[in-house]
């Protein structure tokens, strides 16, 4: 049986892999692997979240351990590459180049033909501005831009790292939906983000460092449901809010409950039969059931504790 | 409780050259939290720099804390404070020094200077680093020291430009938790940002500008609440869509959400007993909110 | 790794004075000289204020010292007298105006602190005219201060009072002539300043103009093109600092040229104005 942290049909493989810089160990003993389709990488500033992704890109090789694309070590082969994108944070400094300019470039930088240039341009919806310099692009754009750039090799795996910085609403919601596209299409895509809510929205799974090591790994209910020891918190909207939290609390799974006006507070370890409890009650009670919220479910809020346990 | 409103405009109007930035902006802004949202170039900043008079409206009106700014433009700069996009600290600086530097410009007393200073840098989490050069700060700490710049003198109204960029889960949780807490101080807060999430968290009004003119302005609460039924469930959903259907409901799945609409009873009471009919475990039940993101898409898809 | 904690401390609000323009417009000359002589900063911005001060107030004090244990000093010794030490100050002054006035103006920029002047109760203007202040008084002290020196040291040695009123003029005339010396060169030094996004670059540039033109002028004045005496910078303020202390120093170049020093001043006025303009302007853009 594969761990969650194992995808299925990896193209992108790290086992046991530690760096360290001197003294200071930036990625401690992580195991995890990536496959078609949308993965998040999440961790706080300074986990070694960058230090893996530019191992996995073959930019650094692992002090310890070792990481594999497609079968291959891209350290000892280069052709890989190809085969491989990174996005990164950082503005790359072409300002003087067109977009369209830009893009055929990286084509001709990866030897790759520039046939694919215009599909990449279209692909993340730059084809109005492609022929004008990317010095006068908003940050936006430029993303925008450093994405087709990305996708002009056809890389099986695509990894971006913050890709959505300084993007507008709009253009957000663009290019998730072009991440999920790629990811949809067979890619492995990669993508590290600190804005959580929106990594929920894209990602099927989610890889978590903290201070160097794997944290956890998997979709986020089931890395919540993982956290065995930490009941589920919920709020419940319903009248007569007391009768309700009195018949709850009789409940061997719920482990507390307070109320405040028509809504409780309740926590418990088995979400699913409290789940199951809660509308037979209100009908039972003949009240009006209005709200059943998970508080700390969310991926923040899994992060959240995330973080909290490593003391 | 005053209702004055912090911010009111009529007819704003500015352009870079050929460019209209702002175009016709009347709003009247009550005071409390207020997120600014746009597309990139929709004039968010420009509007912004306006309210400090950094930039000269070509024409229309613009008062800030019941003041001209084209007349008493130091008396809004006064009371109100900036946390810009860029960067705005010295690196060869301690952040106590600057920070009370900060505080002196806005024209505090020496001693009161140096005092607030020091509260201001504990409240935003710097402590033992306040000491240390700005430039060997890390994001997070910049991010803070730029907030603190922009209350430590005390103003009624602070500005705040993208506050989370660039901040780890952690760091944005903390800033998000401060903005909120501005009000509690008695600091009103335009924030302008692109995460609509951080938005529909700290904001009771709303903004929406595209291409130099606004979209809307109003409550945040106006926008979401309908009287739609969403529900998910542990479990199969088909076996519970089946039950509210019998009740008389329209049952829509997308996704793995149900959405139930009954025009001749509650919709809430058929979703109760739909789920315990099929003695279905619940996971989220509640009544379709609007985001922040649905309305802006919607106003930007009828521009 | 946590960043930090954010602790409830409670808010106070502030209650007490608020100083407006004048506190602001106070806050900004403080900060200038600390700037400008590396106050609350890494010891080493120190180092070279300090030096510089140091070498021009040195000679001062050592013939002062020199004066007093030998017994006498005659007060019309043209070695080391009032008008030959600017000769020796104002090649400082232009090194360190080169420095002082890229500080003063390129880190804000660059930085982007200009932002956070636009959220207090500043003008560009007032910007500009604090920065030229904390710049003048640094300047106007390394200048002067060793004329205060000297003057003090000769009437101690050759019968107080007697000495002093005999001589007050000498007070204010090197007082003038160092004011004509900032005028002089920290117009110039803030122009290069405004438009350069490196320190030092900008300090570079500054010294590099200033003394190339003395050369070139000098060149073309040579060639038959008299009026280029306009243009060298760097003579203009000796050559009016000798019209009015009554003393010639130097061949200065607009002399040469057969300028009057009125000339000069009036080209040191001239530019310091357009320059002021021009450096108020560029800020203004820059906010």
């Amino acid at each position: 049986m594969t761990s969650p942290a194992d995808a299925a049909n990896p193209t992108v493989e790290v086992r046991q892999a530690s760096k360290w810089f001197g003294q200071k160990v930036a990625v401690s003993d992580v195991s995890c692997s990536f496959g078609p389709g949308l993965s998040g990488l999440l961790g706080p500033n300074g986990a070694g979240k960058t230090t893996l992704l530019r191992m996995i890109c073959g930019l650094l090789s692992p002090s310890d351990g070792e990481v594999s694309i497609l079968g291959t070590n891209p350290r000892r082969d280069h052709r890989i590459y190809r085969k491989v994108a990174l996005v990164p944070e950082e503005d790359a400094v072409y300002g003087y180049l067109t977009a369209r300019a830009f893009v055929a470039f990286a084509a001709d930088l990866s030897g790759v033909s520039r046939n694919g240039v215009d599909a990449a341009i279209a692909s993340v919806d730059l084809d109005d501005a492609a022929d004008r310099p990317i010095s006068g692009f908003s940050k936006g754009m430029r993303q925008r831009a450093k994405v087709a750039a990305a996708l002009v090799t056809d890389p099986e795996v695509l990894i971006l790292d913050e890709p959505l910085n300084g993007t507008d609403p709009v253009q957000r919601a663009h290019l998730i939906d072009v991440f999920r596209r790629l990811a949809a299409g067979g890619r492995t895509v990669i993508v590290s983000s600190h804005v959580l809510a929106e990594v929920e929205r894209m990602a099927d799974r989610v890889i978590a460092i903290v201070d160097g090591r794997l944290a956890a790994a998997g979709g986020v209910h089931a890395i919540r449901r993982a956290m065995a020891d930490i009941p589920y918190r919920i709020r419940i909207d319903v009248e007569d809010a007391r009768k309700v939290a009195a018949t709850l609390v009789g409940a061997e799974s719920v482990t507390s409950v307070a109320v405040a006006g028509s809504t409780i507070h309740i926590e418990t370890s088995d979400l699913p039969d409290l789940g199951r409890r809660v509308p037979r009650v209100a009908r039972d009670l003949g009240v009006r059931l209005t709200a059943f919220e998970p508080e700390d479910e969310s991926l923040e809020s899994v992060f959240r504790y995330l973080v909290r346990r490593r003391s | 409780m005053d209702t004055t409103p912090i911010i009111a405009t009529t007819d704003l109007r500015f352009a870079y050259g050929d460019i209209v930035a702002i175009d016709g902006v009347s709003l009247e802004i009550p005071p409390g939290r207020i997120g600014l949202v746009g597309a990139n170039g929709a004039g968010k900043t420009t509007l912004l720099k306006i309210l400090l008079g950094v930039l000269p409206a070509a024409s229309g009106r613009v008062d800030v804390l019941g003041h001209s700014v084209a007349t008493q433009q130091l008396e809004v700069r006064s009371r109100v404070g900036w946390m810009p996009e860029s960067n705005c600290l010295p690196p060869d600086q301690t952040a106590a020094d600057f920070l009370g530097y900060a505080a002196e410009l806005g024209g505090l007393p020496v001693r009161a200077a140096r005092q607030r200073a020091s509260d201001v840098l504990g409240l935003v989490g710097l402590h033992e680093e306040r000491f240390r050069y700005i430039g060997e700060f890390s994001t997070g700490m910049r991010q803070r020291t730029k907030l603190a710049q922009a209350i430590v003198h005390d103003p009624s109204l602070v500005l705040l430009d993208e506050p989370t960029a660039g901040l780890d889960p952690e760091g944005r949780e903390e800033m998000l938790d401060l903005v909120t807490r501005l009000e509690t101080f008695g600091i009103n807060a335009v924030i302008s940002s692109h995460v609509l999430t951080d938005i529909e968290r700290t904001c009771d009004w709303v903004i929406m500008l595209d291409g130099g003119k606004v979209l809307r302005s109003s409550p945040l609460t106006d926008l979401s609440t309908t009287d739609e039924v969403e529900l998910e469930v542990i479990g199969d959903i088909a076996v519970v869509a089946e039950s509210a259907r019998r009740m008389g409901a329209t049952a829509e799945l997308i996704g793995s959400v149900l959405h139930l609409k009954a025009s001749n009873r509650d919709a809430f009471e058929i979703a109760r007993d739909a789920l315990a009919e099929a003695d279905a475990s619940v996971r989220r039940l509640g009544a379709r909110r609007t985001t922040l993101e649905d309305v802006f898409m919607g106003e930007e898809a009828q521009q | 790794m946590t960043e930090g904690v954010v602790f409830d401390l409670g808010w106070r609000p502030h209650d007490g004075p608020r100083l407006g323009r004048a506190g602001a417009r106070r806050a900004l000359y403080k900060d200038g000289l600390r700037r400008v002589l590396g106050l609350r900063r890494k010891a080493r911005r120190k180092v070279f204020p300090f030096t510089l001060m140091a070498i021009a107030l040195l000679p001062s004090l050592f013939f002062v010292a020199f004066g007093v244990i030998a017994g006498e000093f005659d007060p019309t010794a043209t070695l080391f007298g009032h008008s030959q030490y600017f000769d020796l100050t104002g090649a400082l002054v232009l090194i360190f105006t080169a420095l002082a006035s890229s500080e003063l103006l390129v880190p804000d920029r660059v930085n982007g602190t200009l932002a956070v002047y636009a959220s207090r109760p500043l003008t560009v203007g007032d910007y500009v005219l604090m920065r030229s202040a904390s710049l003048a008084t640094v300047v106007f002290g390394f200048l002067w201060l060793p004329h205060v020196v000297l003057f003090l040291g000769r009437a101690w040695v050759n019968g107080f009072s007697s000495y002093v009123t005999d001589n007050a003029a000498i007070l204010w005339e090197t007082a003038l002539a160092s004011v004509v010396y900032f005028a002089a060169f920290a117009p110039l030094g803030f122009l290069v300043a405004a438009f350069s996004k490196r320190t030092s670059l900008a300090a570079g540039v500054f010294l590099g103009v200033i003394t190339i033109s003395s050369a070139a002028t000098r060149g073309l004045i040579e060639a038959g093109f008299d009026f280029m005496g306009l243009f060298a910078f760097q003579h203009h303020p000796g050559f009016v600092k000798d019209w009015i202390m009554d003393s010639s120093t130097h061949s200065w170049i607009p002399e040469d040229a057969g300028f009057d020093a009125s000339v000069s001043l009036l080209v040191i006025v001239v530019v310091a104005l357009l320059s002021g303009m021009t450096v108020l302007a560029r800020q203004r853009r820059a906010a």
